[in-house]
């Protein structure tokens, strides 16, 4: 990890260069089998699609909150290293997108469920990780889960079951 | 503001007429065409021959002006060919004046670096999709899932009519780095102001304040990824599902898919 790591703060502070391609692929692939080992490990307890849900977006936030660099890279600074940057992070929302998905074997009727309801899951988680890299002020993810919790169970389940989300605990 | 003829109008500032600002092309027309009395060449322009030497087109005001937007326009137009082939951090300067087929120093005449450029061509287009999803909204009429229609299916037209405008501002606008961030929020933040204009009350009052900004938010990296694709007919297939996704926060999952259609 401690290539990728530096890597990544190499490329962070002068950008990506064409002849650092390997090294640029070698961190991006430690850093996403990473994270789906903590995806596979959080869910592994879950008995259901939600619950599952809830436990890898707080796991993203965690590593969202407590390891900025790593999720610069992967969300921000990999855009502008090109298309191998793009190819990279089209195929993790892709790979993320096929997880989540899984939530059409929990309904009864998963073909009224259009096609792209996954990519637009991870849509959004994305476009708020990259805003909390980008915006200075922006709210932590943590305080963000209810709203795209809720956005991401109605799409698949209605919005009566999303709102569940926007309770309070207690 | 709309420049007047004969009026210099290169403003206070200085600038020269903004490349989103309106211009009345009818009024420009009217100008070049009119019927001007044939110019009288003081003794100092006649030449050693006798001969008579051309007016200098920058000697007026307007004339200068006009050459200067179109300039603009071609840089601009160039720009955007350049950066959607080659992506903006592989263009330089000189690839875009190539492609504008203009002069270099022509283009520092009206930018002051490829990213000053690259800012005008994405503000522009921003400008110019909202305020076609804005006047789209306005001329559908009827209820928030109508508005939301009408606006998405502007949005894709506007998108699907210049592909390479869409490719430079959405897919190589993160490219530029920090400096895109604010325009880039603004974008999110305007087109989210609208969508919460148009629901007006509709939906669930418990809903969190930020909840158009993720939707917005979820549509742009929608649309990228579907850019990126490059796939013919993506976009337009894509179309109902983005109507779908925006409602059903707001109006619910049977309301929305009816809307989709």
């Amino acid at each position: 990890m401690s290539d990728a790591l530096a890597y990544i703060a190499e490329f962070a502070e002068s950008g990506y260069q064409e002849h650092d391609a390997p090294r640029f692929i070698a961190a991006w692939d430690r850093l996403e089998s990473a994270y789906f080992e903590r995806l596979s490990e959080v869910c592994a307890a879950a008995s259901e699609w939600r619950e599952c849900l809830r436990a890898a977006a707080e796991e993203t936030a965690r590593l969202v909150e407590d390891h900025r660099p790593q999720t610069r890279f992967l969300v921000v600074d990999a855009l502008r290293a090109g298309p191998l940057g793009r190819e990279r992070q089209r195929a993790l929302s892709h790979r993320l997108a096929q997880k989540l998905d899984a939530a059409r074997a929990e309904l009864l009727h998963p073909e009224a469920i259009p096609s792209s309801t996954a990519p637009w899951v991870v849509a959004m988680f994305f476009d708020r990780i990259y805003r909390r890299c980008t915006v200075e002020d922006a709210p932590d993810l943590f305080s963000q889960l209810p709203e795209l919790l809720f956005l991401a169970i109605s799409a698949y389940f209605g919005t009566e079951v999303g709102l569940r989300e926007l309770l309070p605990p207690f | 503001m709309v420049p007047k003829i004969g009026v210099n109008n290169l403003g206070a500032s200085g600038g020269l007429i903004r490349w989103n600002q309106r211009v009345p092309t009818y009024d420009y027309a009217v100008f070049l065409m009119r019927k001007t009395p044939p110019l009288v060449y003081p003794p100092t322009m006649a030449g050693a021959s006798g001969r008579k030497q051309r007016a200098k087109p920058a000697g007026h005001p307007l004339r200068a002006e006009v050459v200067a937007h179109h300039q603009r326009q071609r840089i601009l137009a160039g720009a955007k060919e350049a950066i959607a082939q080659r992506g903006y951090r592989q263009v330089a300067v000189a690839d875009i004046v190539k492609s504008a087929a203009i002069a270099r120093r022509f283009f520092y005449q009206h930018f002051a670096s490829k990213e000053d450029c690259f800012f005008a061509l994405y503000d522009q287009a921003a400008d110019a999709a909202l305020a076609a999803v804005s006047e789209a909204c306005n001329s559908a009429g009827g209820d928030f899932p109508q508005l939301v229609t009408a606006g998405i299916t502007v949005l894709i037209e506007q998108i699907e009519s210049d592909r390479a405008l869409a490719r430079a501002c959405v897919i190589e606008g993160p490219a530029v780095g920090q400096a895109i961030n604010p325009r880039f929020e603004k974008l999110i933040g305007d087109f989210a102001a609208l969508l919460r204009s148009g629901r007006d009350g509709v939906g669930a009052s418990e809903l969190p304040e930020t909840v158009e900004e993720t939707v917005v938010g979820g549509l742009y990296w929608l649309l990228y990824y579907a850019l990126l694709e490059e796939r013919p007919k993506r976009l337009a297939r894509l179309r109902p599902q983005l109507v779908e996704f925006s409602l059903i926060p707001f109006v619910g999952a049977e309301a929305a898919q009816l809307a989709a259609g």
